[in-house]
């Protein structure tokens, strides 16, 4: 069986170690992306499974991010798990409008992190 | 009261001389013609009435004078059987009214009631008058055969009383006869005088009636009057009322014709809001009091709309903005009422000037949505300021989690880079910290202002001491380019503060390896101190944005150092608390610019 692909895109670099760190002993292949102007380009190029976006970046941000993700034809059948340490009521439901598939609130307890991703991929095979 | 009296007297006058005049016409045409008219038509009856007899009397003579001609009767038997029958024939009133004969010399040849003149001459015969009765009667035949004659004889066959007397005469010419008869003007005189006693009877009812109705109508009128003067007395006490409430009216009311497009009347309120005499708005076109920023067809189609609505007895209350004679701009809130009138379209309209109120509620609705925009920014804000709490924590909190879980496993270089993120993170936490307790005690007002003269250099060398290390973690110079002793008069905590962030900021942004320059400029009372660095810049369109509150946004350095820009915000409150000011420039790098007061010239804040 094929290893699953996902992308994280966070403009913090320690946001980016700790995932890398939560799934290295996993069955998955972790690409992280710290820059958001370039995050599109490299979800085309490496077309993942999954994608964990945050939402406070600069220049481009996670709202507008997974907007361009979701109005793209080729790139809206990838499940968004939103990551943010921003979660009033107001943003969980734009983004989950926007079609997010799942949100995770910052701080985040590591199993529950872990669940969520596997939950996540072992619908993405049962649809294969 | 004269006034009353006068009318009073015009009243009178306008009831009782009709009055008087037909009772006096009635009574005048009454004498003048109605009883002469009578006498005239009584008289010319009698006339009618004897020349009817005459002629009979006459074929009666003509019948005999017939049967002579046949030779049935001799002449002289014919007239002495005709002046026996002619002498016994009566009639009119009592039967006294007779017949006479005589011929044409002329010789009585028989008169009834005077016998003593049968066979006589009565050439000389005269009436008291001098008349000369029996010649006059000759003339009249010779001429016309017959004719009327009016003389005085004697009352049947009492010669002292002489009457007068009207007679008729006509010409027997085959005998050669004048045949008479008459009647006494007496008679007649007394049927008038019973006709007229009538008539006056009647004509006395009549009057009386008509006076009676007419007192009747005087009566009425009176009451009448009485019942106008009372409602003429409320309507003027109510016309009184009305000018009071007019004139008093906390509103500029104007009573403004249609058909003549003016004003017919104003209160003093209407003269004070148009700033004119009542003359002057009388006398000008109401038009140009009224603007509007509808296009002129339309606001007057408007305004004529309106005017149909007042028209049909709804009451149009609409706002306007009145121009006054002083050029002064007025809002006016305005109701519209007709006014019964006859001839003309009438529409009251009260004006209250809304001005004051208009710009209060504008104030209240400005206040509401910089409340509202102030509030949503203040959201905004907050929930920025969570994020860039929450971040760090959430990244130490699971670093430290994770260390926990597996730090068996981890190699030494691992453990180190988790050590490094967890310092980085709690570190900029506690910055973040610094700065928000800093502002939180600067928007309460609790944070002290005590400004002095202090030496710039010695201050800012501090501070740069402070960021030794974290810009040396970036090989970043630092360079102070102040030759001189340069005195600055601050609050040395707010300085500290603005001359931390900004050079903070710089090394945040400029690459590694890059240079951040403090350069400071005296002009009079005044420095200019410059932050300058050869970092990555600003785009431009978030020049203006970089101290708005509203605006912020979490930032990250070129070595993802993160930041919510609370920091600028402080520098623009402690720099203006000073009363200076901060602004950016960026072309290749960042210049972060700020001016602060030498010497005291300014107030405590």
């Amino acid at each position: 069986m094929l290893k699953k692909t996902i992308l994280i895109i966070d403009d913090s670099e320690t946001s980016l170690l700790l995932f890398k760190s939560l799934f290295e002993k996993e069955e998955v292949i972790i690409q992280s992306e710290i820059n958001s102007r370039t995050a599109g380009q490299r979800i085309r190029d490496i077309r993942p499974d999954l994608i964990v976006l945050d939402l406070m970046m600069p220049e481009i941000d996670g709202f507008q991010l997974l907007e361009i993700i979701k109005e793209d034809t080729e790139l809206k059948a990838i499940p968004v798990i939103i990551l943010s340490a921003l979660h009033d009521s107001k943003t969980i439901n734009k983004t989950i409008h926007l079609g997010a598939t799942d949100f995770i609130k910052k701080p985040f307890n590591v199993n529950e992190v872990i669940n969520t991703i596997h939950n996540q991929l072992k619908q993405l095979e049962n649809k294969t | 009261m004269s006034k009353t009296k006068y009318k009073w007297n015009i009243i009178h006058i306008s009831l009782i001389i009709p009055i008087v005049l037909t009772v006096s016409l009635f009574v005048l045409s009454f004498f003048f013609f109605v009883i002469p008219t009578c006498k005239k038509i009584k008289i010319d009856g009698k006339k009618e009435m004897i020349s009817e007899l005459t002629y009979s009397v006459w074929s009666m003579l003509n019948k005999y004078e017939n049967d002579v001609r046949k030779g049935l009767i001799s002449l002289t038997e014919a007239q002495n059987e005709a002046i026996l029958k002619i002498k016994y024939l009566r009639y009119g009133k009592d039967q006294k009214d007779y017949f006479w004969i005589n011929d044409e010399s002329p010789k009585m040849i028989m008169h009834p009631y005077n016998s003593l003149l049968d066979g006589k001459p009565l050439d000389k015969l005269k009436d008291p008058n001098g008349k000369n009765i029996f010649l006059e009667s000759l003339n009249i035949v010779k001429t016309k055969g017959e004719g009327f004659i009016d003389y005085y004889w004697q009352w049947k066959d009492d010669s002292i009383r002489i009457v007068p007397k009207l007679s008729f005469v006509k010409e027997f010419k085959p005998w050669g006869w004048i045949i008479g008869t008459g009647v006494y003007i007496n008679d007649v005189n007394d049927e008038i005088h019973g006709i007229q006693r009538k008539l006056i009877k009647i004509s006395l009812v009549i009057i009386t009636t008509v006076i009676l109705l007419l007192i009747s109508i005087l009566l009425n009128s009176l009451r009448v009057e009485k019942k106008k003067k009372v409602i003429e007395k409320e309507l003027d006490e109510t016309r009184k009322n009305y000018k009071i409430l007019i004139d008093n009216a906390p509103d500029a009311i104007v009573v403004y014709d249609i058909d003549l497009n003016r004003f017919v009347d104003v209160n003093p309120m209407a003269e004070k809001l148009f700033g004119s005499s009542n003359t002057d708005l009388l006398n000008t076109d109401p038009r140009c009091f009224f603007s509007s920023s509808l296009p002129e067809n339309q606001f007057a189609e408007e305004i004529k709309a309106l005017f149909k609505k007042a028209i049909k007895g709804e009451h149009p209350v609409f706002d306007m903005i009145v121009q006054n004679f002083s050029e002064r701009k007025l809002c006016c809130e305005i109701r519209l009422v007709r006014l019964p009138n006859k001839n003309h379209r009438l529409i009251r309209a009260s004006f209250n000037d809304i001005t004051l109120r208009k710009q209060a509620e504008e104030t209240i609705k400005a206040n509401e949505a910089l409340l509202k925009s102030l509030n949503e920014d203040k959201d905004h804000f907050f929930s920025i300021l969570a994020h860039d709490l929450r971040s760090p924590f959430s990244a130490i909190i699971s670093l430290t989690e994770l260390l926990k879980k597996n730090v068996r496993d981890y190699d030494i270089r691992q453990i180190e880079n988790f050590i490094h993120h967890i310092n980085v993170s709690a570190r900029s936490t506690f910055n973040l910290l610094e700065d928000l307790l800093m502002w939180a005690r600067s928007q309460s007002g609790k944070l002290s202002f005590k400004p002095q003269l202090l030496n710039f250099t010695e201050v800012c060398q501090d501070i740069v001491s402070d960021m030794k290390v974290s810009a040396e973690t970036k090989n970043i110079t630092i360079n102070i380019l102040v030759t001189e002793k340069i005195d600055v008069y601050a609050d040395i905590d707010m300085l500290k503060t603005i001359l931390r962030n900004l050079i903070s900021n710089a090394i945040k942004f400029t690459n590694n390896g890059g240079h951040v320059d403090v350069f400071v400029r005296q002009l009079n009372s005044r420095i200019t101190i410059s932050i300058s660095d050869n970092g990555i810049g600003i785009p431009q369109q978030s020049l203006n944005k970089l101290f708005d509150i509203t605006q912020k946004h979490t930032t990250t350095g070129t070595a993802n150092e993160t930041g919510t820009g609370l920091g600028l915000l402080l520098c623009k409150e402690f720099v203006e608390k000073h009363g200076g000011e901060i602004w950016v420039e960026s072309k290749n790098g960042s210049d972060f610019k700020f001016t602060l007061p030498t010497i005291s010239n300014y107030d405590s804040h």
